[in-house]
């Protein structure tokens, strides 16, 4: 039953020999460069108290989890290290080791490798096997490097026990969800359902353990994996026990999934797949109505995150003047003005929001790149046609989005300030950056237009945008720097008291859809007159 | 003659310095059935990406209806059937959706035939297009092509996914939109397809048209397997004009004979007592490597 389980488990690691490295680069430079710079940060007790006061509310104990405090009440830095890491890398781990396992049984089935495989002196256990004892050395190999590494790291109360017990916690969390996911992968006829069945497991878990520590309810937040690693009081207590629930639970889990994949027939799931639609609904007609299609899925997801994430960042306006003070960068980078620190995170909102209106419209280049258009070219539908469906779209989220962000904003500053802000106050500062999210997609259009394989060189722009804005305030860049984008020539609302709008910046407001409206009609009559493009 | 269905003259295109297509000339009457072969890489795509107002020809001209196919592609589509080469289908959406979809693009409706055809091509209509394997993916744009009512179908190497038993529906297909009239432009690297299909053929290689004709003109330059048994040993065989590839078989030869010279050759046979004769008519497989042979020298 499990013959020649090393040699598949060695072509697991051969297959996988670029991306878990990437993997490990970006779990380790997230928990250990945070480890790091967390020190220089927070250097002073005062500072983390402040931390501390906006951590202790319900709504950050639900995101981050439960706060524990070192002997004598000290919000120490490592404290304050395993409140904002422990739960969140635990993610990145689950994430991972849902992929693995999801790859290596349920997808490589459904390319029918496994049926290559099986017909080789192979057990029919083996494939799960090898793919379990790869999630065993990857997680154990994880949590070995992350331990020392961040042990290297840590400042003074960063201790080196602690930090091998962090390792060791994502090695366990990872496990779980490795052998958790191969059981979906029994179950799940196809690797999408698995993927999902996993996922909606780990938003499960994550909202068990939300609310279990929300309530103070130990019990319901350790029957969540990630309400456990929390109860490990990393760097406080140094509890050892929460690791060896999750080992058993994954032994247990894994048990459960060999027992379902020997009762399984090959391709076959334990429950079938769904069918799915037998005929398009009416609305799939016309390359507008296609265009929808596609977008339609990313289009409520971000109509749904961009207020909450609005909103938690909002969230600090109450806070805002311990906050500004809790580090000193803070207060270089705002001058000691908590409305720039507003203006500020309406900025980043913006430019986050932005990412919407550029994906809709790129997608109808991929949509020709993929080689979809053709079809739709091909029938009577004209080269304008193709593009103007993703072109409303992203016009409608140039207007929506920063709409959402003024209701998370403003939502946030009822709910948490003393004397929140008027809607027009917010609104205002919102939506004025709708122009330049015209201009940048205006600029989408004309490089679909002219230059199709450089599509991306607008998200470029935008991180270019970003940055600028960001570093600049940051390190006293010349102002130019930033002036190169569209965002840089838009008011930062809400004005501090007695300063007024620049001339400059009502011209730039109103220039910035003219030209953007401007680069859209030329990049239609671009795509109009060019060859379609298929590769990428 | 009746206005040609599809018609390019001097047809080029270059993809920056690459001369893909060079002075390009085909002419598809109604009703006919039109073989546009050549080996990888030839061009066939890349002409019929022309012909569709996908890609925008570099010189020369191309309509089809009369109409030109850059200007008035819209207009043209409303009336013209194709199936890609290589057929990519929307990852999420489900093979019945997409035919839907197709039919509707081209403002046709024809639920009965959708239905006959999906259950012809035997694909299952639930299915998202991601799990559909390349065949698959080919019968959905076939379906999709036959069930709506077009004057001009164009089919880009249609079956090269396809197994012999939906060839064969394919084939069906085809068959049934000639007998209604309809004009077909097939492009293949299958050449018992073409010869058994087409009217009329055109071969292109490397970018050129080398050869044009009805399949009847094209037999002329090509030639015939025989093989003969005879009652005494054949004298003289290899000095007889037109003969090719001589090898001994069990109980007499087996040869290649250019097919205009078949009569004298035949002649020749007679003369030492014919107890079995086979003759294997020339297939579109040997007139391509005949050609072939005549370019190398
Ligand atoms: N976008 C492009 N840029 C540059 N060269 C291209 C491009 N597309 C095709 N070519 C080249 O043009 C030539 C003709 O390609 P085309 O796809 O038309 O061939 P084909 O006859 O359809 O071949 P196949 O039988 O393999 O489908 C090939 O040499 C190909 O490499
Ligand atoms: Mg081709």
């Amino acid at each position: 039953m499990f013959a020649n389980n090393l040699t598949l488990c060695k072509l697991i690691f051969r297959r996988d020999r670029l991306r878990l490295p990437v993997w490990f680069a970006v779990i380790a430079s997230l928990i250990i460069g945070f480890g790091a710079a967390l020190p220089n940060m927070f250097d002073t007790p005062e500072g983390r108290e402040t931390i501390l006061i906006m951590m202790e509310n319900p709504a950050m104990i639900a995101m981050m989890g439960p706060i524990y405090l070192s002997a004598g009440g000290a919000f120490s830095l490592g404290a304050m290290y395993s409140l904002f890491m422990l739960v969140w890398s635990a993610i990145g781990m689950a994430f991972m080791n849902i992929f693995l396992v999801v790859r290596h049984t349920r997808q490589d089935e459904e390319l029918g490798r496994i049926e290559v495989v099986r017909s080789l002196p192979t057990g029919r256990l083996a494939n799960l096997s090898a793919t379990l004892t790869a999630a065993v050395i990857v997680n154990a190999a994880f949590a070995l490097l992350l331990g020392l590494g961040l042990g290297l790291v840590g400042a003074e109360d960063m201790t080196f026990s602690g930090a091998m017990l962090f390792g060791a916690a994502m090695g366990a969390v990872g496990l779980v969800f490795a052998a958790v996911t191969a059981i979906f992968c029994q179950i799940s006829a196809n690797p999408r359902t698995a993927s999902a069945f996993s996922f909606l497991f780990l938003g499960a878990v994550y909202m068990l353990r939300a609310a279990g520590d929300m309530r103070g309810n130990e019990a319901l937040a350790c029957l969540s994996p990630f309400g456990l690693i929390s109860r490990t009081k990393t760097y406080i207590d140094n509890e050892w026990w929460p690791i060896f629930v999750l080992l058993g639970a994954s032994v247990v889990f894994s048990a459960a999934a060999f027992r379902l994949c020997a009762a399984r027939d090959m391709g076959e799931g334990l429950i079938a797949a769904r069918p799915g639609r037998r005929d398009a609904k009416p609305y799939l007609k016309s390359p507008g109505g296609l265009a929808w299609r596609m977008l339609k899925t990313s289009f409520i997801v971000w109509v749904i995150l961009m207020p909450v994430l609005s909103m938690s960042y909002g969230s600090i306006m109450g806070d805002i003047d311990q906050f500004i003070q809790s580090a000193d960068f803070l207060i270089q980078f705002t001058g000691g003005d908590p409305l720039r620190m507003i203006g500020f995170l309406i900025v980043l909102m913006s430019i986050c929001s932005t990412i919407p209106v550029l994906m809709f419209m790129t997608k109808a280049r991929a949509q020709e790149s993929r080689g979809y258009a053709e079809h739709v070219l091909a029938r009577a539908a004209s080269r304008h046609s193709q593009l103007r469906g993703y072109f409303l779209f992203a016009l409608l989220a140039s207007v929506l989005m920063p709409f959402l962000n003024c209701f998370g904003f403003w939502a946030a500053s009822l709910a948490v300030m003393d004397t929140p802000f008027a809607f027009s106050e917010i609104f205002n500062a919102c939506m004025v950056y709708s122009p330049a999210m015209m201009f940048m997609l205006g600029m989408t259009v004309l490089l679909i237009g002219y230059f199709p394989k450089r599509t991306n060189l607008a998200y470029i722009y935008l991180g270019y945008a970003f940055f600028s804005l960001y570093l600049g305030g940051l390190m006293d860049l010349p102002e130019w720097l930033a002036k190169l984008s569209p965002f840089g020539h838009v008011p930062v609302l809400p004005l501090p008291v007695g300063a007024e709008i620049e001339t400059g910046q009502i011209v730039a407001l109103i220039l910035m859809p003219v030209l953007g409206a401007a680069m859209t009609v030329l990049g239609f009559i671009g795509h109009k007159n060019r060859d379609m493009v298929f590769s990428q | 003659m009746a206005q040609a269905m599809l018609q390019t003259v001097n047809l080029t295109k270059n993809y920056g310095q690459f001369i893909a297509l060079k002075d390009v000339n085909l002419s598809v009457q109604p009703g006919e059935v039109y073989g546009f072969i050549g080996p990888n890489g030839a061009g066939k795509t890349t002409t019929i990406r022309v012909l569709l107002g996908i890609l925008k020809a570099t010189k020369g001209s191309a309509s089809i209806f009369g109409r030109d196919v850059w200007k008035d592609a819209v207009e043209i589509h409303k009336n013209v059937a194709y199936v890609p080469g290589d057929v990519n289908l929307w990852s999420n959406l489900t093979g019945g959706e997409v035919i839907d979809l197709f039919v509707r693009l081209r403002k046709g409706k024809n639920e009965s035939r959708k239905k006959e055809l999906i259950q012809k091509f035997d694909i299952d209509p639930t299915k998202k297009c991601r799990t559909y394997s390349k065949g698959n993916r080919q019968k959905v744009a076939l379906v999709a092509a036959f069930s709506s009512d077009a004057d001009l179908y164009i089919l880009d190497e249609p079956t090269s996914g396809l197994d012999p038993l939906m060839e064969k529906v394919f084939q069906e297909c085809v068959l049934e939109v000639k007998n209604a009239g309809k004009s077909v432009f097939l492009s293949s690297h299958i050449l018992q397809e073409v010869e058994r299909l087409c009217d009329k053929v055109s071969i292109i290689r490397e970018g050129r048209i080398i050869e044009t004709g009805t399949m009847a003109e094209l037999r002329h330059l090509t030639r015939t397997s025989v093989s003969a048994e005879t009652e005494r040993p054949i004298e003289n065989l290899a000095e007889a004009p037109g003969i090719h590839d001589i090898r001994k078989s069990n109980n007499g030869v087996v040869f290649a004979v250019d097919t205009k010279e078949i009569n004298s050759v035949m002649a020749h046979l007679t003369k030492f007592g014919i107890i079995k004769l086979e003759c294997t008519p020339p297939t579109l497989e040997e007139l391509f490597m005949s050609h072939y042979e005549n370019i190398r020298g």
